[in-house]
């Protein structure tokens, strides 16, 4: 060898030691012809007692067979093979501690014959990483399960808790309509104990006629009071639905909102105009009224007025109602119909009133909306399509 | 000799309810379908009337209202309050003015009414 090349070869294999993997040369029987320093100290030997040797000194005792077979099937058909390719690779210290490695094979013709380059990783720090992340990824994923099924419990609680709350506040309506009710019913029925009482004395028969008469009218008053009460209490089908006048509907709920809302100070009236029919539940179309009603009032402090409109609008059913009130800050005009959203005092009501209107309006494919009115004050409109809309609309279906 | 009782209600089957009660009564009645007409009718008969028989709910000025301008204008004059809508806390706050002297809930008797409407003129005389 000439100078020249022992100086090539020196250069070569100071670069071979310093490479940072470990690098390995093995003949066709398995002999280790080459080790660089880094791999004799990655298995804890000195390069000396390396070479030589057959290079199962490298593996755990068990693999030793399986890797000759490899080393035969690799030597039959030898390709490179990235390192560590799909198989969990150990290599074995001369302490007999394990580590897991990566290999990458090449194989090479020599003068000697042929011979094979392992280039060896000790990844025992990626694994560690990547098993740390594998158990940090199982956490997280258990985590956002146990997130996911409290935040879909929480939504159920939510709505069984809204639902309830729903309840409570239509029995409130339903015990503010009853003491309204039980106003409406004590009038006449006080008329007629009077005019029974002068009955009983009276000695005119003529008199005593028209005393019957009068009994006889508020009886009927009476009656009538009553039966719609009951189809309060009756909830009924969606089926059952009837042609409704909203007109009558209106009043029926202006009717009761002044007798039964504490609001002596607030004038409420109503400009009916003609209007075509709608499907719906009577008692519901008047709770609607006397809901925006009831909050129409309720907005203004002092003495004012609340204005009822009703017009028909292209086969649809509008009804406006304008109260004298401050009208409604531009933040809560996109809120007041949100469930539990008021502006108003704890006695008031738990803020569902407008929220229960929105679903019973939209339940008859109505729509409700509110601005405020140019002088000043809130302007609800509710629009309902009339009856024959409706049946089109089912005829198209 | 004929005594008045001014019955404010805005209901004209109530006020002829009353009406029909008190008659045989020594009382006569003088109707007001609100608090205004009543304010008038007091302004032109300042002393003829004996007693004020008024209702709570009414459109424009309520009961309340009323109770508490007759007290100011007319502290001597009687009233009892009558209302379809029986309220404990109405009737307490309502009896706690000096001039209401009952506090009575629709429907009531021939008897109690005509009592009741006696008794409150007669404490009138007492505060005189």
């Amino acid at each position: 060898m000439t100078p020249e090349i022992d100086a090539r070869t020196e250069l070569y294999e100071m670069a071979l030691h310093a490479a940072p993997s470990g690098i390995v040369v093995v003949d066709e029987r398995g002999g280790i012809r080459f080790a660089n320093r880094t791999l004799a100290d990655m298995f804890g030997y000195r390069i000396e007692e390396l070479l030589g040797q057959a290079v199962e000194i490298l593996l755990p005792v068990e693999h030793a067979a399986t890797h000759r077979r490899h080393v035969e099937d690799y030597t039959q058909r030898p390709q490179p093979r990235p390192m560590g390719s799909g198989r969990d690779l150990e290599g074995q210290h001369r302490d007999g501690r394990r580590f897991p490695v990566e290999i990458g094979l090449r194989s090479a013709q020599t003068a000697s014959g042929r011979a094979v380059v392992a280039t060896v990783v000790d990844i025992t720090r990626r694994k560690a990483i990547e098993e740390r992340l594998r158990m940090h990824e199982t956490q997280l994923e258990a985590l956002v399960a146990e997130r996911t099924r409290e935040l879909r419990e929480s939504q159920l609680e939510k709505e069984r808790v809204v639902e309830q709350l729903i309840q409570a506040e239509k029995m409130t309506a339903v015990g503010t309509l009853v003491s309204g009710i039980g106003h409406e019913i004590n009038n006449p029925l006080y008329t007629i104990l009077a005019t029974a009482e002068a009955l009983a004395v009276e000695p005119s028969l003529a008199q005593c006629h028209a005393y019957g008469l009068d009994i006889l009218r508020h009886v009927k008053d009476i009656a009538e009071i009553v039966r719609n009460l009951s189809r309060y209490a009756q909830p009924g089908s969606c089926h059952d639905l009837q042609r409704v006048n909203v007109n009558a509907a209106v009043e029926g709920a202006v009717r009761l909102a002044r007798r039964a809302i504490r609001a002596d100070a607030v004038e409420i009236r109503i400009e009916a105009g003609p209007v075509p029919d709608i499907l719906a539940k009577a008692e519901e179309v008047q709770q609607v009224i006397f809901n925006v009603v009831r909050n129409a009032v309720q907005a203004i402090a002092g003495s004012g007025r609340v204005d009822v409109r009703t017009r028909a609008d292209g086969g649809w059913v509008g009804v406006t109602v304008q109260d004298s009130g401050p009208g409604i800050t531009a933040e809560n005009l996109k809120r007041v119909f949100d469930p539990f959203f008021t502006t108003k005092g704890p006695d008031e009501g738990e803020g569902l009133g407008l929220y229960i209107v929105r679903q019973i309006v939209t339940r008859y494919r109505g729509t409700i909306g509110v601005e405020n009115a140019a002088g000043g004050g809130a302007r609800f409109l509710i629009r309902f399509p009339g009856a024959d809309v409706v049946n089109r609309a089912g005829e198209h279906a | 000799m004929k005594h008045h009782a001014l019955v404010v209600d805005d209901e004209a089957d109530v006020r002829s309810a009353i009406r029909l009660q008190l008659k045989g009564s020594r009382f006569e009645v003088l109707e007001a379908e609100n608090v205004d007409k009543a304010i008038a009718i007091l302004a032109d008969n300042p002393i003829s009337i004996d007693v004020i028989v008024c209702d709570v709910r009414m459109p424009g000025k309520s009961g309340v209202d009323a109770v508490n301008y007759f007290l100011q204008e007319y502290p001597n004059t009687p009233v009892v309050v009558l209302t379809g809508f029986p309220d404990v806390a109405l009737a307490v706050d309502f009896m706690k003015k000096k001039n209401v002297v009952d506090f009575l809930t629709k429907p009531v008797d021939r008897d109690k009414l005509v009592a009741t409407v006696e008794r409150a003129a007669q404490g009138r005389k007492l505060f005189e």
